[in-house]
């Protein structure tokens, strides 16, 4: 029984951090229709920033600044980092080829890798947690308390986004937006603007989830990539639909590799989210939530 | 009339020392007769791909700049594949080098070894895969490899966990690559052939692992852990572990030194870990080490060295040690000179064996609480010894490591 | 209000529009008729921004370039496009309330409240998605989401297209009750409902203006709009409900 709830735990953390990371594409995907590979990388620039901040010399030798107040600068730094980010690699492709978009998205990854590398070093680094080291006990199961506080803060933050899509001129505007930008327009919605938030927001939970993610290990390049790829796997369980539907997914991800990687299989725990997802390309195309039919590329 | 004898004497050795020097001009203009040796280090370093580190680099430049004209030095960035290790070396090859430095991952050498072999080149493997010896599959005479075998060092860690630790009940983690497997098929063999030693789980992981829950309650009883692993992975084991009450040795590789060292891995965990370094110049009592060390920091922007930093500086000073001594750069004097040289280096003492390996040491490492290392113990690889788990028919791929690769 | 002088839009080698002048001025509705692809919702599309043109745009005297698209609608110049376009994702009272985001202060603007009483089949939807709705439903939401937005002038393009006559009649009788506090420019093929709502019309064949006049002169050369827009004279015929 504690090694299922251990599982549960690690799985629910492994799919909270996988839906940020899917919220994060859904999020560029429905203002702009890119569906942003570098999200990933977005992941471990989150990570390193947090870690920029809050070392001993702190940003630009301006000190340390204290856990919670760097994770908060991270965030807001990450915002702008994605605004600019859509301003210098995604806005001059508007209306081009999607195969043209999607190969920019991968070499902004490799750019922001490069990046981090030349700034960072490859060395790999460590971003602390007040959480660090505690621990819970559920039903005779010790689970960390930097994955409970996984959990926790990606049911605020999704909740907080959900709320921002349903119940803000904002999120009316952003739907809108991807429903039909030129509509969109007509109604005097910014939609450049919008995009630009977007990105930002996107960029924004990808910091959360480095945040969250780099103190249950050593921070390196290729931190986030991984959680890209859970992210893209849940999008797609996802359909690239409603945010629900992806934070669904992303669990489901996180549940399966966990759980039954953790019992059958082992060797094979990282196929199994992709497995899932091949299987619902296969079966459910437009997605385990959303209705309607699919376009082939 | 005896001073004039003498002088005489002198003006003949003075004749004779011209008559060398320029005989060694064919070859190259280096001061004191040693003919000028031209060395390329076939790496990356930090900024030329996510997985470059600047060790090698750093380490060959500092030894270039110390000979200066000695050496003629430089580097191409070999990107870590094949593919791009192929090009690297042909690139390396129009150069027209005397000797050869090279390749951080043992799946480059190991896939262009014939074209490396064939070019007669000394060649000086910065990694050290089982295949690459003089007598193995991907081995030759010029090919030379700097660090102990791999399968080696983790033979050795095995018989530590059972000699040392006196541990009977062990867990083993293997990284889901060549550097886990094989490190896992070599301390399995140790634990098979020992007495009241039984293995009570296995494990693997991938080299991305964030979560290893199911592993680390997996090797509840074990009395050690024996673990090939990659820095990220460790740091999260050796956390979970601790989370799990799971309070026991935990023996790893080089890349247990870089996983403490970034701050992962602090308290009890650190305290249980144990890694495996080439060698650890940062905590030699050694003046020379010690000089050199800062040196170092001087040229990497205060980064300190680790062992494969001081292994690429060695290389190029031991190389134009050989050429000075052989008084030649033809590849079979230089590699007949190498083959029975030996050099105090700033990582170790190299001596090359029958297998052309040129260490044969390396320290295990222990920590305390704050992540402060210090050398417990200095394994000792008899010359031309070999685990032999590698089978030659079944080479399996190695992953690029993203950091330093580990033992 | 809105003047276009000399007006060619191009798409690649296909001229659509081949230099056409027009005004509205306050108060006006005028009707801009022609036959499938003369060039009418090009013109459209070029007052607000959506295609580029050569020639002159200037609403409220200000160069239509200068203007982005949703720089143009904050101004007041609201375009509902043809094929209605609400957003299907989006519930009847979220595409109103999208459309209030052009309206920057303008006192004149509708209220919801005012479109769901001029559009009192719309209140028991409010809650369903745009994609849901019938094609007389949605153009009504398209012209209310226009009217939150305050429009100085509204460009409606076909408002009448694919809807069943008694829908197209009953949209009319809006558009007759919006004329009397908004100018429109209004594109149509159903020649005779836009005459019964306007004050001066122009038919549009070819990419060019080929008659114009005010609302009645029109009427009255019924056969001879009727022949430009390829129509049979008995169909532009007025009969007495007053469908085409």
């Amino acid at each position: 029984m504690s090694t299922f709830v251990a599982l549960t735990a690690s799985g629910l953390a492994a799919g909270a951090i996988a839906a940020l990371a899917a919220v994060g594409f859904l999020l560029t995907y429905k203002a702009t229709g890119v569906v942003n590979f570098a999200q990933g990388d977005l992941i471990t620039l989150g990570a390193y920033i947090a870690i920029w901040v809050t070392q001993k010399e702190g940003m630009f030798g301006l000190g340390a600044l204290d856990l919670v107040p760097g994770y908060i600068v991270t965030v807001l730094i990450m915002f702008a980092i994605g605004m600019v980010l859509e301003r210098l690699a995604y806005a001059p492709l508007r209306g081009r080829s999607i195969h043209v978009i999607v190969i920019t998205t991968l070499g902004a990854a490799l750019v922001l890798r490069a990046f981090i590398g030349l700034w960072q070093g490859t060395t790999p680094k460590f971003l602390d947690s007040p959480l660090r080291g505690e621990v819970v006990g559920i039903a005779g199961a010790n689970i960390s308390q930097q994955r409970v506080l996984i959990v926790v803060v990606t049911i605020v933050v999704v909740s907080a986004t959900i709320a921002l899509f349903a119940f803000t001129q904002f999120g009316r505007q952003l739907r809108a937006t991807a429903n039909d930008r030129d509509t969109a327009k007509l109604c005097g919605v910014p939609v450049n603007w919008l995009s630009m938030l977007a990105f930002g927001l996107s960029a924004a939970l990808a910091g959360v989830a480095g945040i969250l993610l780099a103190p249950l290990g050593s921070v390196d390049l290729t931190l986030g990539f991984n959680f890209m790829l859970l992210g893209f796997a849940a999008a797609v369980l996802g359909g690239f639909g409603s945010i629900g539907g992806v934070v669904v997914g992303g669990v489901a991800i996180g549940l399966v590799e966990h759980l039954f990687g953790g019992y059958v299989g082992r060797d094979f725990k990282a196929m199994y989210p992709f497995i899932l997802m091949l299987l619902i390309i296969a079966l459910r195309p437009q997605g385990l939530f959303t209705r309607g039919s699919v376009q082939r590329l | 009339m005896r001073l004039k004898r003498s002088v005489c004497a002198l003006l003949a050795v003075g004749v004779a020392a011209g008559a060398t020097a320029v005989g060694a001009g064919t070859a190259g203009a280096g001061g004191g007769g040693a003919p000028t040796v031209k060395i390329i280090l076939l790496a990356e370093t930090t900024g030329e791909s996510p997985a470059a580190v600047p060790y090698y680099a750093n380490g060959a430049q500092l030894a270039a700049d110390e000979l200066g004209s000695r050496v003629e030095y430089s580097r191409i960035a070999a990107p870590l594949t094949p593919a791009a290790a192929e090009t690297a070396l042909n690139q390396a090859l129009d150069e027209d080098p005397d000797a050869i430095i090279g390749f951080p991952a043992s799946s480059q050498t190991i896939a262009i070894s014939q074209r490396i072999v064939d070019s007669g080149i000394p060649f000086f493997s910065l990694s050290s895969g089982e295949q690459l010896v003089k007598n193995g599959p991907n081995g030759g005479d010029n090919i030379f490899l700097i660090r102990p075998v791999d399968t080696n060092v983790a033979t050795k860690e095995a018989e530590y966990v059972v000699d040392d630790l006196d541990a009977k009940r062990i867990g083993m983690l293997c990284v889901d690559n060549a550097t886990g497997v094989n490190g896992c098929n070599a301390a399995r063999e140790v634990f098979d052939a020992a007495r009241g030693v039984e293995i009570v789980a296995e494990r693997t992981n991938s080299t991305t692992a964030t979560d290893l829950t199911e592993q680390a309650r997996a090797m509840d009883g074990a009395d050690a852990i024996i673990d090939f692993n990659f820095p990220n992975p460790i740091g999260v084991f050796a956390q979970q572990l601790i989370d799990n009450g799971i309070d026991v040795p935990h023996v790893d590789g080089a890349s247990a030194g870089i996983a403490v060292a970034s701050g992962a891995v602090t308290g009890d965990a650190a305290v249980n870990l144990r890694g495996v370094d080439d060698c650890v110049p940062t905590v030699s009592k050694s003046r020379k080490v010690r000089n050199w060390v800062s040196d170092y920091e001087g040229v990497s922007g205060g980064e300190p060295p680790i062992y494969s930093a001081a292994q690429a500086y060695d290389m190029v000073k031991l190389i134009a040690a050989a050429a000075r001594q052989a008084e030649s750069v033809a590849p079979r004097r230089l590699i007949r000179t190498i083959a029975g040289m030996t050099y105090n280096g700033i990582c170790a003492r190299y001596q090359s064996d029958d297998l052309n390996v040129l260490q044969h040491t390396a320290d295990l490492t222990r920590w305390n609480a704050e992540g402060e290392i210090r050398v417990a113990k200095r394994f000792r690889f008899a010359p031309n010894e070999l685990a032999g788990v590698v089978p030659e028919t079944t080479i399996p791929p190695t992953t690029v490591a993203p950091a330093p690769p580990p033992s | 209000m809105l003047e276009l002088r000399g007006v060619e839009v191009s798409y690649g080698a296909v001229e659509a529009v081949r230099g056409i002048d027009l005004d509205v001025l306050e108060g006006e509705v005028v009707a801009l008729i022609g036959p499938n692809g003369a060039g009418k919702t090009s013109t459209l599309r070029a007052i607000s921004g959506l295609t580029g043109f050569r020639g002159s745009i200037r609403f409220d005297g200000i160069d239509c370039r200068r203007l982005s698209v949703q720089g143009a609608a904050r101004r007041g110049l609201i375009h509902v496009p043809e094929g209605r376009r609400v957003f299907t994702t989006l519930t009847v009272h979220e595409n109103l309330l999208v459309g209030t985001t052009a309206r920057r202060g303008r006192a004149d603007a509708y209220s919801l409240d005012e479109v769901y009483e001029l559009f009192s089949g719309l209140a028991p939807l409010r809650r369903r998605l745009g994609g849901a709705l019938s094609g007389g439903e949605q153009q009504m939401v398209a012209i209310g989401r226009a009217l939150v937005a305050g429009p100085r002038l509204l460009l409606l393009d076909e408002p009448s297209l694919g809807l069943a006559p008694k829908v197209a009649r009953s949209l009319f009788a809006a558009l007759r009750k919006i004329a009397v506090r908004t100018p429109l420019l209004l594109v149509e093929q159903n020649t005779v409902m836009a005459l019964k709502v306007c004050s001066r019309a122009s038919v549009i064949v070819n990419g060019r203006i080929v008659l114009e006049g005010s609302a009645a002169e029109l009427a009255d050369r019924q056969t001879l709009v009727a022949s430009y827009l390829g129509e049979e004279p008995a169909v532009a015929a007025v009969t007495s409900d007053g469908s085409g």
